[in-house]
């Protein structure tokens, strides 16, 4: 069954961080990806970039496209993981590895992905 | 519980916007700036115990409008008590703080933010000092780490900074909430503000260190601020892409030894792909608007190098035609001297060497104006004008790298002559 895990944190705050602690994040991120991938439960990551990079795209006829984000909220949505676990439990287990000081993270089953029914 | 890194940079995040609803109230920067920094001592203190507060902003707004009261009780006599008393009638607890009915949204307090932003931009300020009070004000930096990063003893940039700020605040007594055209005005302002931070950081004059990443850095994060307030104004994408897309070369442009690279030589896998394609993004979100400027002119010029693979891809007629658009907009003699880089390549060194000509004696000051000229005329193997132009740039105070550089042109014309 494939799990997402939504990561959400203040782009602002983390943008403040000194670089040793950036760093000690991306470690984690490195030591989770090469874990699922070693077990061929990885399917996929993104690390969005900032949100004001984002443009809204709604509405029909006509489409109107207006600058992001899409929220204004202080957590904005920053990245994500698709993987394929056995149960809820173990998604967790994954997403308990990933850097949570600065971050919070929603695991989420996911209902269908890449045209197959998850 | 948090830890310490976090704290700070929920503190410095938070900085900017708790500052300027302080100015708007008390309208004191010095005033201001203590309550802010006792506020922070206190969640610096309080914190690690209690945990984040639901809201850390208005927080720390409440904590601080309290110790500016407390400041003015003390310091300020006459005030009188009339005066104070509408402002404390609420006492501080966590249940008010949680409940304090602070307008967050970016809406209400852009104005106020920008307002802080241009006061620090007084057209009686220098540039220098205009760039050193918005890293104390801003960005909160201490006196120490601004006078290293420009070169200057503690104590003149704490009096130069005192200077500036009482300056700065003879402008904000007269400066009301901007609407229309003013507000736009602001913006410009500030957003040349932050490209003279940026630009300093990324090539230092004098010194014997040629780029500041903590400064770039700081500019960064400013524009990064301004977008947050003003997320439809092609400009200030314009500016943050501009910044980002220079950045993200700044690792090549120094080999190991610390010297100079140019453009054309340096290793292109050591740029910053993630920053160039964000820097890409805000250049094409910006031009989405069809409002062009000449941040974003810069941004598509200097994107052209970013997504050249190799020196020999650059697609200089573009380039080209980004200048001409740029020369419209801003008819000054540095763009005729940029541009003739690209008329350079395009057209032919003699047609460039003859522009630059007609930008001489207005550029004669101007340490790049020489090189350029230099490394043009070397092309052609005018090796004596070359030497006099580079020994021109050696007048004009190069950084220890420029210097290095030059130093090594003078040797290469020397030999050339001897042998």
């Amino acid at each position: 069954m494939v799990f997402a895990i939504l990561i959400y944190g203040d782009e602002a705050i983390t943008d403040c961080l000194p670089d040793v602690e950036y760093q000690e994040t991306l470690g984690k991120h490195q030591a989770l990806q090469q874990k699922l991938e070693a077990e061929n439960r990885f399917v996929a990551s993104a690390k969005l970039m900032p949100s004001s990079s984002a443009v809204v795209v709604k509405g029909e006829e006509p489409v109107m496209i207006t600058d992001g984000p899409f929220a204004e909220s202080k957590e904005q949505f920053v990245g994500f993981y698709l993987v394929d676990c056995d149960d809820l439990n173990s998604a967790i287990e994954a997403a308990k590895q990933l850097p949570l000081k600065h971050h919070m993270m929603e695991v989420r089953p996911v209902e269908w992905s890449g045209g197959k029914i998850a | 519980m948090p830890d310490h890194t976090h704290i700070e940079a929920c503190l410095k995040e938070a900085r900017p916007r708790v500052l300027a609803t302080l100015q708007r109230q008390f309208n004191q920067l010095e005033l201001s700036e203590d309550a802010l920094q006792e506020a922070m001592c206190k969640a610096l203190e309080k914190w690690p115990e209690s945990g984040f507060p639901d809201n850390p902003t208005a927080w720390l707004i409440t904590v601080s409008r309290h110790a500016a009261i407390d400041i003015i009780r003390r310091t300020q006599k006459e005030w009188s008590l009339d005066q104070t008393e509408f402002l404390s009638d609420e006492h501080v607890s966590d249940q008010t703080m949680k409940s304090e009915p602070m307008c967050l949204d970016n809406a209400g307090y852009r104005d106020d933010i920008l307002r802080l932003l241009f006061c620090c931009c007084h057209p009686e300020l220098k540039p220098q000092d205009q760039m050193a009070l918005a890293l104390k004000i801003i960005c909160g930096l201490s006196v120490a780490s601004i006078a290293k990063m420009f070169l200057s003893q503690q104590k003149a940039m704490e009096k130069r900074i005192t200077r500036a700020k009482q300056k700065a605040q003879n402008l904000t007594d007269g400066l009301t909430l901007p609407a229309g055209e003013q507000r736009n005005r602001r913006i410009h302002s500030v957003s040349n503000l932050i490209y003279l931070l940026f630009s300093e950081g990324y090539s230092k004059t004098g010194g014997d260190e040629h780029i500041s990443a903590p400064l770039c850095a700081e500019a960064i994060r400013l524009a990064r601020l301004l977008l947050d307030l003003f997320p439809g104004e092609a400009e200030v994408m314009g500016l943050l892409s501009l910044c980002l897309l220079n950045h993200a070369r700044s690792t090549a442009r120094l080999d190991e030894s610390d010297n100079l690279v140019p453009l054309e030589q340096q290793d292109r896998s050591r740029w910053q792909q993630e920053l160039i394609s964000q820097g890409i993004v805000y250049r094409d979100k910006a031009l989405r608007l069809n409002q062009t400027g000449v941040f974003q002119l810069q941004a598509c010029i200097t994107a052209e190098h970013c997504i050249a693979q190799r020196a020999e891809h650059t697609r200089w007629d573009k380039i080209l035609g980004f200048y001409d658009q740029l020369f419209v907009l801003q008819p000054s003699p540095i763009i005729v001297l940029n541009r003739a880089v690209a008329v350079a390549k395009e057209i032919g060194i003699d047609e460039a060497l003859s522009e630059l000509e007609q930008v001489k004696t207005r550029l004669s000051n101007f340490l790049y104006f020489h090189t350029t000229s230099a490394g043009l005329l070397m092309q052609q193997g005018k090796y004596l004008q070359a030497k006099e132009a580079y020994l021109s740039a050696l007048d004009l105070n190069p950084t220890a790298q420029e210097q290095q550089y030059i130093l090594e042109q003078l040797k290469i014309i020397e030999d050339g002559a001897r042998s």
